[in-house]
């Protein structure tokens, strides 16, 4: 007699702490990440805390210095519209910025920094993500932004911190709903430089990070059997990935493995080079007119729709895992912090973790503690971490036989119960039938007639909707005894069935482009806006001539360097084809209306010539 | 007993060459033959007016014939020689259109019908320039079972 393994876990007498420790994850970063996972406690002493008053001034309100974890979390009175925020870096003049990037660029050397983009960063998005790019960029100097130089002193600044005494720290919280054990580990990053240090989307000061691990308890035991992490561009159920999903989730032991994006400390499942997708925000009458032509061009003109938008930024999250790795048997190891809603720092303070750069799309601006989103309004990753990753409708594993059974059995019941129903409905709609169907022919029964009409249609709709629901039952109930099946004989679910979209790493092949094609893809609009200017003084009344050509010739001399000539091609000939068809139209109307009618005149001669002879 | 294509789902025959493509093949073959012909015909009757336009003819003319025949056969290249050049003449014919205000309307119209002859997404596959695994065909169901 052989008995099968014990599940993976722990004893459930295990502390909050103990059950911490236990699973923490190990963490990848990049080569060339400047800032790691840090205690507040440090960055809070290294702050000064200011206020945002609606009337567009910032008033400091404990300097750099007098900062301490308890007078940051006193009850404070702010007007409607103020923003309360820590600032790490204070403002910087010229000689501070220019100071702030030489020592960086010292400490690099140090460091040994080892971060290279590859060919190919620019050459991933077509001309037009890199106009929107361009485009992107130009609204930084609209929006509010965190100077370059912000970013450097705060790499400086926190490596000063770490030469002081290393540390790596998580703040982890234990918390239990619907049955699971939830160890959440909160990372907190002194400055994320996604825009500043790896061509991202964004620099704020302060950041954090989130991951989630859900257990179950079996015979005594603590049984992970989730892990979700916070990532960009996903939501709910494709944020967790099952324990024994191994195509996706790497484990040392029982330590999931993270992969941090660089600079911008997102989390991935496996390493690579991720796509982001910034939407740009576009009015809703422009993205309609956009969904009506893209109808024409795939359902009329019969043409390969375009997956992509091309309203994106080429933007990557570099989570390579080529870096500093950190947490157990790791290069380094946690220091752990455990906070929960007692946790002053966690629950009494709401104001932002670092500079309100006052960035109306948010960007730029710092994020709020792990309780709180910006606007102080309680964060669902904290008070709902089941819903943060769509677990919240999954019932733990040991209660999901007894769950589905019950389930079972109560559709069982409906079914035998509408089987009566529609029985008897049915033959009651079959007597009121035959009685209405008497009715014809006799002008004297017109208003009973019409009166047991409708009770006979309302019957008839009755019995329809019985059927389908039985019908429907019976698909459901198929699904759940299948499953019932499965689960009795210890099979499990496909663990990637929850799974609608992915962050899947991009093909390497699909990121690196020829030197060629990056050289081209930075020169490129560039010299059409040089092209431009030279047509129009030298050859003003041929200008917009020009352009069209300027235009026509770029697109596939681009589309060349990247291999997309055949799409390229198609798709600008067709649209060629359109211009010149309303052009030909608009010229020869009349010979095309007249040609178009003697066509419809000879098939409907034709259409009767065949009737004749049939 | 089934065979092996049908076991893999292999296509076992190949690709039908559609009527329209036929008849852009003729067309090409056509303008070749006429460009051979009026080029010879300007070169010789020693006209220097005319001498740079039957060079041209001259020069054009092996490239429709290529393309032509190579449509016949179904060859990527060719649809790419056929796209390419639709786009340059009707390029040009537009802006002509648009800002000259002399257009030739034929060589607008033939290269409309080319562009639009070979470019649905059947023909493409047809042509092997795209594979039909990297397609989604997104018209609408005409059954109209599948609406009730």
């Amino acid at each position: 007699m052989s008995s099968s393994p014990a599940p993976p876990g722990i004893p459930s007498t295990a502390t909050d702490p103990e059950l911490l420790r236990a699973f923490e994850p190990v963490v990848r970063f990049t080569s060339g990440e400047q800032f790691f996972p840090m205690d507040v406690e440090r960055y809070v002493r290294s702050c000064s805390l200011w206020l945002y008053h609606p009337d567009d001034h910032d008033e400091q309100v404990i300097p750099e210095g007098a900062l301490t974890m308890e007078n940051l979390t006193e009850p404070r009175w702010a007007s409607f519209g103020s923003v309360l925020y820590l600032r790490f870096i204070r403002p910087l003049s010229i000689e501070e910025s220019a100071r702030a990037l030489a020592s960086l660029q010292r400490l690099k050397r140090n460091q040994k920094y080892g971060f290279r983009t590859g060919l190919g960063r620019l050459a991933r998005g077509g001309l037009v993500p890199r106009l929107v790019d361009a485009l992107f960029s130009a609204t930084l100097l609209l929006r509010g932004r965190v100077p370059k130089a912000t970013a450097a002193a705060a790499a400086v600044d926190y490596a000063a911190m770490q030469e002081g005494g290393e540390k790596y720290v998580y703040h982890g919280r234990v918390v239990r709903q619907g049955g699971w054990t939830i160890c959440q580990y909160w990372f907190f990053f002194a400055y994320n430089n996604w825009r500043s240090g790896f061509h991202g989307v964004n620099d704020h000061e302060s950041d954090w990070e989130l991951v989630n691990i859900y257990l179950y308890e079996q015979d005594r035991r603590l049984v992970p059997e989730w892990v979700a992490y916070a990532s960009h561009d996903f939501h709910g159920a494709d944020l967790r990935r099952r324990w024994d999903d191994r195509s996706d989730l790497a484990l040392e032991g029982l330590h999931p493995v993270v992969h941090a994006g660089a600079g911008s400390h997102a989390s991935y499942f496996t390493p690579g080079e991720y796509q982001a997708e910034v939407p740009l925000p576009i009015p809703e009458r422009i993205r309609q007119a956009m969904e009506a032509l893209a109808r024409f061009w795939s359902r009329t003109l019969g043409q390969a729709g375009d997956r992509q938008s091309p309203f994106r930024a080429p933007f990557i999250d570099f989570a390579r895992g080529d870096g500093l790795s950190v947490g157990p048997g790791q290069e380094q190891e946690w220091t752990p912090d455990s906070i929960d809603e007692k946790t002053p720092w966690v629950t009494a303070y709401r104001g932002l973790w670092g500079l309100y750069a006052q960035d109306p799309i948010s960007g730029e601006n710092a994020p709020a503690g792990p309780m709180y989103n910006r606007d102080g309004s309680p964060r669902p990753s904290w008070f709902d971490p089941l819903g943060f990753a769509e677990l919240d409708k999954l019932p733990p594993p040991p209660l999901e036989l007894e769950l589905l059974e019950t389930e079972c059995a109560t559709l069982v019941a409906r079914q035998e119960e509408l089987d009566c129903l529609i029985a008897r409905e049915a033959e009651t709609l079959q007597q009121l039938g035959i009685r209405l169907e008497s009715m014809e022919g006799n002008p004297h029964l017109a208003a009973q007639h019409e009166k047991l009409g409708k009770q006979v249609a309302e019957l008839a709709a009755r019995v329809k909707a019985l059927r389908r629901e039985h019908s429907e039952n019976e698909g459901v109930l198929d699904g759940m005894t299948r499953r019932l099946e499965r689960l009795r004989a210890g099979r499990r679910d496909d663990p990637r069935s929850h799974i609608r979209h992915a962050a899947e790493p991009v093909p390497p092949a699909h990121m690196r482009f020829s030197r060629a094609a990056e050289i081209w893809a930075a020169a490129s609009l560039s010299l059409l806006l040089i092209g431009l200017v030279a047509l129009i003084e030298f050859a003003p009344e041929d200008a917009w001539a020009g352009v069209v050509i300027l235009l026509i010739a770029l697109v596939l001399g681009e589309s060349i360097l990247r291999a997309t000539f055949v799409r390229t091609v198609n798709r600008v000939a067709v649209i060629l084809a359109l211009v010149a068809t309303v052009i030909l139209l608009v010229h020869f109307w009349k010979p095309v209306l007249f040609g178009a009618l003697i066509a419809l005149a000879a098939f409907l001669i034709l259409q009767r010539v065949r009737e004749f002879r049939a | 007993m089934t065979t092996q294509s049908e076991q893999t789902g292999a296509p076992s025959e190949k690709p039908k060459r559609p009527s329209s493509v036929t008849f852009v093949a003729v067309l090409a073959v056509g303008y070749a033959v006429y460009s051979l012909v009026y080029g010879i015909l300007a070169v010789q009757s020693g006209d220097e007016d005319r001498l740079a336009d039957g060079i041209l003819h001259l020069v054009l003319a092996p490239g429709a014939l290529t393309a032509g025949v190579g449509a016949f056969w179904l060859r990527p290249w060719a649809w790419a020689l056929f796209m390419t050049w639709a786009v340059i003449g009707l390029t040009n014919q537009i802006l002509r259109s648009l800002f000259f205000e002399d257009p030739d309307y034929l060589d607008m119209a033939i290269n409309t019908f080319a562009v639009l002859a070979l470019s649905p997404l059947e023909v493409q596959i047809a042509f092997g320039v795209r594979h039909t695994e990297n397609v989604q065909l997104s018209r609408a169901t005409r059954n109209p079972l599948d609406r009730h």
